[in-house]
């Protein structure tokens, strides 16, 4: 039997790397992949003290974290599509519409 | 090594390489196929922690439907070339580095030095039901817990739904329905202890005060087809029961000797519950005899209206009914109850989300609903207009009765008006 510390190590990697992906890459696309990584990596945290304490809430609110996840990804993509839409790119360095 | 241990190594390398290729990859196409890989070797954990439900709708929903989304703008914007896939400031990618390495690094730590396998659960309440068996005490009760009403009118042969109380002693009482708790006959008092969930089952023992006894049961989760049963022996007449199989047609059956027959239980005494025993779903072939000893013509009374049902705990309860010319007839009172299901399974979490994360439920589904809106409005573009063009003429199309007397020859038209039967006037608005 894996002891849960493997596994929220193993949720620890893979959300730094999310994060590492949100901070490094220009590719708004990219970005909101590596957010998913994120998402994903705490959903596998989740499951773990679940099943550790043989308590199903962990599982529901990794059902509930999906969800989310999935209108998330609805919205963003718009914005995505319709930043492209005005300034023909989605590299994130060249937008600076909120400077003022 | 252990299999688990080494399948864990494997997919766990596997997914954090797949992580750090979708971050390294200069083709956005490819980082997202990298995603998928990734989403599936955590399902494959997800698996591995009992969460089969949440595996499939990983791949389902996450892998599935909103990769082939991402998939899909990428291509829509052509944006899988990714020219300087990297930030241009300098200094970003040290800062991320060693800020990542030492959250890293205080994670481990609190996670090794935290001792989180050894954390336990406060325990759960304890929960308890009442079966009652005792007619010659009341036919009807109402029952209380250190004088305070805890289920009412409860019948002969019939038992109670759970409830929770907080542990310890309780003195237990019945009355009369509709009686208070001081004219209430006290019949002993039990102890309800932490995480467990047990039957009190109430039975006459020689006097008409009532008896009461606590019959622990376990309602954890079976794998397979089978029930678990419980007999509780609270028959008065012989020293002790035993239940035996009698076989196929145990209803009608006039065997020479029970010797023959399976036993199930044996010398089950006076007041006390047999041990938890599985069975396979389906009718509960069983007929209860005085001992294995004698011949079926002993047979005190044959179990045929009792059903083992897949998953679930059923506690039979003999009991003598009221006394009629003579003859004592013994009657059951047979509690069946759902155990739990099984741990990650779709039953569990749909439990979970209808039962006590309703309101949560429906807010994430609003949640969706305006997700959905606001892509909507996100994506429209507000200066959109109607082209300008030619004013277009309506087309005033040929009724299809003429088309099809000019294609066939004859007339249609006055066929179909005969045809058509008459409708009555509709009466008013």
């Amino acid at each position: 039997m894996v002891p849960i510390e493997a596994y929220i190590i193993l949720s620890t990697i893979l959300f730094v790397l999310g994060a590492m992906g949100v901070v490094l890459r220009r590719n708004a696309i990219l970005v909101f992949m590596s957010v998913e990584l994120m998402l994903n990596a705490s959903n596998l945290a989740l499951v773990a003290f679940s099943r550790q304490w043989n308590v199903i809430d962990g599982q529901v609110f990794v059902f509930f974290v999906i969800t989310v996840a999935a209108s998330e990804v609805a919205v963003g993509l718009a914005l995505i599509v319709t930043i492209f839409r005005n300034k023909q790119s989605i590299n994130i360095d060249e937008l600076h519409m909120m400077e003022g | 090594m252990d299999i688990e241990v080494l399948l864990f190594l494997v997919v766990g390398g596997l997914s954090v390489f797949a992580a750090v290729m979708m971050l390294l990859d200069t083709n956005a196409v490819q980082s997202a196929l990298f995603l998928v890989l990734n989403f599936a070797c955590v399902a494959f954990l997800y698996l591995m922690l009992d969460a089969s439900f949440l595996a499939m709708v990983q791949i389902a929903v996450y892998a599935g439907a909103i990769m082939v989304l991402f998939l899909f703008v990428i291509m829509l914007l052509g944006a899988e070339k990714a020219m300087g896939a990297f930030r241009q400031f300098k200094w970003v990618a040290p800062a991320a580095l060693v800020l990542a390495f030492s959250f890293m690094f205080a994670v481990g730590a609190a996670v090794l030095q935290g001792n989180v396998e050894d954390r336990e659960l406060p325990p759960a309440d304890p929960m308890f039901r009442i079966a009652y068996s005792a007619p010659e005490f009341l036919p009807e009760v109402d029952v209380f817990l250190n004088g305070e009403l805890a289920f009412d009118a409860v019948s002969f042969r019939d038992y109670t739904d759970y409830t929770e109380v907080a542990p310890g002693d309780y003195q237990v009482s019945f009355g009369r329905p509709g009686g208070d708790a001081t004219t209430a006959i006290p019949a002993g008092s039990v102890t309800l202890a932490s995480d467990t969930v047990s039957t009190l089952v109430v039975y006459n023992a020689g006097s008409s005060a009532p008896v009461i006894a606590s019959v622990i049961e376990d309602l954890s989760h079976i794998d397979g087809d089978e029930g678990r049963v419980t007999v509780f022996n609270a028959y008065n007449g012989v020293e002790a029961l035993s239940v035996v199989d009698p076989g196929s047609d145990y209803l009608f059956a006039d065997l020479e000797d029970a010797q023959n027959a399976p036993v199930l239980l044996e010398g089950l005494p006076f007041g006390e519950a047999s041990a938890v025993t599985l069975f396979g779903d389906g009718d509960f072939r069983a007929a209860v005899v005085p001992s294995t000893e004698g011949d079926l013509d002993d047979i005190i009374v044959r179990l045929r209206d009792v059903e083992i049902e897949a998953e679930t705990s059923t506690l039979i309860v003999l009991t003598e009914g009221v006394e009629d010319e003579g003859v004592t007839p013994v009657v059951t009172n047979v509690a069946v109850t759902d155990t739990a299901p099984e741990f990650g399974g779709p039953e569990a979490i749909g439990q979970e989300l209808f039962v006590r994360y309703v309101l949560a439920f429906e807010m994430v589904a609003m949640l969706l609903l305006a997700a959905m809106v606001g892509a909507i409005v996100i994506t429209q573009r507000a200066d959109i207009k109607p082209k300008p063009g030619r004013p277009t003429r309506r087309k005033v199309s040929r009724p299809l009765t003429s088309v099809i007397s000019s294609q066939t020859g004859h007339d249609v038209s006055e066929e179909r008006a005969i045809e058509q039967p008459e409708q009555p006037e509709p009466a008013g608005d």
